[in-house]
């Protein structure tokens, strides 16, 4: 019973996240609809900066890749870490600043969602909590990378 | 950060509303923004998809016997 409700809540997760973030990343480019304002001032200054320096531009592609991986369930852990920033960076613009309990509660629930896939792939991150490593560089043995697929 | 949380959800409201449009204030789960909705749809295709596949691929765990059969493979002859 439990290992069924792991089972299909992680999919719900990883499924919303990914069309979440999917959507709104192409709805940047796309526009279906329009693009929401940040309803604090300041949190709408640092969008338009974030616009006029291009960064905004770099986030959706990210959010599009991210999003993409997670919906057809292919290099997830890459798609989780690529999506991290994002997930923090709108969680810790709007929950202190937003006045709109409904926005906050949204980007909460992304939050915990993401912290969920975390933890259901943790598999793939415990390598990176090593404390003593040596660096062991790409360029000695190319071919890892395309035998890690 | 946390207080300003807090003063916020207690102005929160929780209208049945489904009218299409998102009361901001309200903490109804079933009122979306359009990018929530696509998670849902997604969330709830996912579900779907992976009952799916998991129900197919129940076929290649049957509980099957193993009968040994002699062969001539190996023998002593």
């Amino acid at each position: 019973m439990w290992r069924t409700i792991e089972k299909y809540g992680v999919a719900f997760c990883r499924y919303y996240l990914g069309g979440f973030n999917l959507i709104s990343g192409l709805n940047y480019f796309v526009l279906f609809w329009p693009q929401p304002k940040v309803t604090d001032v300041t949190g709408n200054e640092f969008v338009i900066a974030a616009m006029d320096l291009n960064l905004f531009t770099y986030a959706k592609i990210f959010e599009i890749i991210g999003g993409a991986c997670l919906v057809f369930n292919r290099f997830v852990p890459l798609g989780l870490v690529l999506l991290m920033p994002v997930t923090m960076n709108i969680f810790l613009v709007n929950v202190p600043w937003s006045p709109l309990p409904h926005v906050q509660l949204s980007v909460t629930r992304n939050l915990l969602m993401h912290l969920i896939l975390l933890a259901a792939y943790a598999n793939y991150f415990y390598p990176m909590l090593k404390a003593k490593t040596a660096p062991q560089p790409v360029w000695r043995d190319p071919s890892r990378i395309w035998r890690s697929f | 950060m946390l207080e300003i949380f807090f003063e916020n959800m207690k102005d929160a409201t929780f209208s049945f509303v489904m009218d299409g449009k998102t009361d901001m204030m309200s903490l109804n789960p079933l009122e979306h923004t359009n990018f929530e909705m696509m998670g849902t749809i997604f969330g709830i295709a996912g579900l779907v998809i992976t009952f799916v596949l998991s129900r197919r691929g129940v076929k290649g765990q049957l509980p099957h016997t193993f009968t040994d059969e002699e062969t001539e493979e190996d023998s002593l002859k």
